[in-house]
């Protein structure tokens, strides 16, 4: 049971953590290129 | 003063000319000194033609120094376990395990095509044009993040979690220990029947329904919380974006309702099961 549900677990932050990676990484792109006239 | 006609684009009488849209903004140079402006060749050519060369001898050296994983000749009766596709199609080879094989090789690819072709169509937020952002673009970001998010960790257990007859080994597991067959895979409607005593096709019924019931909560829920995003959207590209969006997540639901919950099928028809 712990089994299955520890590869449940596993994709489910993997997906998040890959997610929120590219979100962090558009996020910091943003900041680091902030535009002059906003 | 007689009007001018253009070879490229003559002006036809037979159609009537008028001036569709007004709109609001400046053009990009406006509040721009010249001195902020700089010319694509040679300065940004340059840059990108070294980086070129460089890539090249930084891939050219990696090959003369990094050995390509060649496995033994292929031998016509030993038959590799697991037989692995190369990994970048190990992401569609582990659809295979909870798909049929014509909806993980064809149809789901297909779909991810025609959504991908489908973006500039269905993308009306015009902001992020020529710089970064995630603030002024938080759904199109998340949402193709996500997307790809899946892709790779589907290649990342394709690539370090299967091993002997395709089964699931952790990283700490020993690789070449052959894991007992475990059975017990059963379908959705099979155990709602059961589960609540009624009849095969109402068990069936109730699964159809389930899925059906995904689809309209999945599209009416988002357009009341988000109205202006139905709004802005309409009705077409709306549905195409939801419908698109909740296969997507359709993908990671199956998926867990396989490895968590055992279930093989979830929908049942005569042409294909899911």
């Amino acid at each position: 049971m712990w089994d299955k549900a520890g590869i449940g677990i596993f994709i489910i932050v993997t997906t998040a953590a890959i997610t929120f990676a590219i979100i962090g990484l558009s996020s910091f792109m943003e900041r680091l290129y902030k535009r002059k006239d906003k | 003063m007689p009007e001018k006609s253009f070879e490229v684009f003559p002006r036809s009488p037979k159609k009537t000319y008028g001036l569709m849209e007004l709109v609001k903004g400046t053009n990009p140079s406006v509040e721009k000194e010249p001195e902020d402006t700089i010319f694509t060749w040679p300065n940004l050519f340059y840059i990108e033609f070294i980086m070129a060369l460089a890539i090249t001898a930084l891939l050219l050296f990696l090959s003369l120094y990094v050995q390509a994983p060649l496995e033994e000749e292929a031998s016509t009766d030993t038959t590799p376990n697991p037989m692995k596709a190369p990994w970048y199609f190990l992401g569609l080879q582990e659809l295979l395990v909870f798909f049929d094989p014509w909806i993980a090789g064809v149809t789901l690819p297909v779909l991810i095509m025609i959504g991908l072709m489908l973006i500039p169509f269905l993308d009306v937020n015009p902001k992020g044009k020529g710089y970064y952002t995630f603030s002024e673009r938080k759904f199109a970001v998340t949402n193709y993040s996500f997307g790809m998010g899946l892709w790779l960790v589907l290649i990342v257990i394709g690539v370090w979690l299967r091993g002997l007859d395709w089964n699931w080994y952790w990283f700490w597991e020993n690789g070449h220990v052959h894991k007992p067959v475990v059975a017990g895979l059963r379908d959705l409607p099979v155990m709602l029947s059961k589960g609540l005593g009624v009849s095969d096709s109402a068990g069936k019924a109730i699964s159809d329904l389930m899925l059906f019931a995904y689809f309209v909560i999945g599209l009416v829920i988002p357009a009341v919380l988000f109205k202006d995003f139905f709004k802005r959207l309409g009705l077409l590209r709306y549905v195409t974006t939801m419908v698109m969006f909740l296969i997507m997540v359709g993908i990671p639901i199956k998926i867990a309702l396989r490895l968590v919950f055992s279930i093989k099928y979830a929908i049942i028809t005569p042409w294909f099961k899911i």
